[in-house]
């Protein structure tokens, strides 16, 4: 099989023609003229390759620069991108949150005027506090639905972090897939 | 001296060489570690079509980009392609370089100034 040349085989080749010729001291004006032919020819193609390759190189550092800056923009957009969607992502909950309270608020006041209210009248009408008490106990059941929508306020904030986080879990979930979808 | 093909791949151009209509054409990206092993076949079969080929040869150029060691098999190729001429055939090449890609059209204009070669420069929209 044939050995793989090398990039300046014709040269070297030249070369080791020329040294053997010099130590053989066979050596004629007319292969001085022929080689320093030969090397003049080789500057030339050196210069010509050398500015070839550094207008390619430009060519190339340009395209780098121009791939960085698209790098940084695209980086820039995924940030972004990232705040919108958590952004969504928390008013999307938000919003279930909201429905969810709201239906569980009607439950409990329905629950409260139905069930709770008579037996509070009932026992708080039974109950001798004293004229000051005596005269706000019709306000209890008031009182109890005051509380009621308050422990729902913090019950919300609750409730919008739970679901928030499954929903950021969801989505992680869903970028692994993808990952692994294109990883494989 | 015979026809082939070498399919493109990410870092070598693709390859069409007919010796029996004549034609060569090299289009794409030339940057493999070895550029000789790749240019070699090329070079021989152009050398044997300087001796033994038909009356008129054409080459294309298409290339995005070449590296260091191509621009020299390049120039290699280039000398035999004037041997091409100097055996009295007709001969036509075809430098295509991408709009506003005036580095390329340079680097043809360069080869053809050092060989003192006819090159043909034609700009096109996109390879």
């Amino acid at each position: 099989m044939e050995k793989p040349k090398e990039l300046y085989h014709e040269e070297v080749k030249r070369l080791k023609d020329f040294r053997s010729k010099l130590e053989t001291h066979a050596i004629y004006k007319q292969d001085l003229e022929s080689f320093s032919d030969e090397y003049e020819e080789l500057v030339a193609q050196a210069k010509v390759i050398t500015r070839v390759s550094d207008r390619l190189q430009k060519k190339l550092d340009n395209a780098n620069i121009q791939i960085r800056e698209q790098n940084d923009e695209i980086k820039d957009k995924n940030v972004q991108l990232e705040t919108t969607i958590s952004e969504l992502a928390e008013a999307k909950v938000g919003r279930r949150a909201t429905t969810a309270l709201f239906f569980l608020a009607i439950i409990l006041f329905l629950a409260e005027e139905i069930f709770v209210e008579d037996a509070i009248q009932s026992y708080v009408g039974a109950l001798d506090l004293g004229n000051f008490l005596n005269s706000i106990k019709d306000y209890f059941g008031l009182g109890l639905k005051l509380l009621i929508a308050i422990g729902l306020k913090f019950f919300e904030g609750s409730l919008e972090s739970f679901l928030l986080n499954q929903e950021k879990r969801k989505i992680m979930k869903q970028e692994q897939k993808e990952i692994s979808s294109i990883t494989s | 001296m015979e026809k082939f093909f070498i399919e493109p791949t990410r870092v070598t151009p693709l390859v069409n060489f007919d010796p029996e209509e004549g034609v060569l054409e090299i289009k794409g990206r030339s940057s493999p570690e070895n550029s000789i092993l790749f240019y070699q076949k090329i070079i021989d079969n152009l050398d044997d079509y300087a001796n033994n080929g038909g009356d008129e040869f054409t080459a294309n150029f298409s290339f995005e980009y070449f590296n260091t060691s191509s621009s020299k098999c390049l120039f290699d190729l280039f000398k035999k392609l004037n041997k091409i001429s100097d055996a009295g055939k007709e001969l036509i090449i075809n430098w295509y370089y991408e709009e506003d890609d005036e580095d390329m059209m340079e680097a043809g204009e360069d080869y053809a100034d050092l060989l003192d070669l006819d090159f043909n420069f034609l700009e096109i929209e996109e390879f």
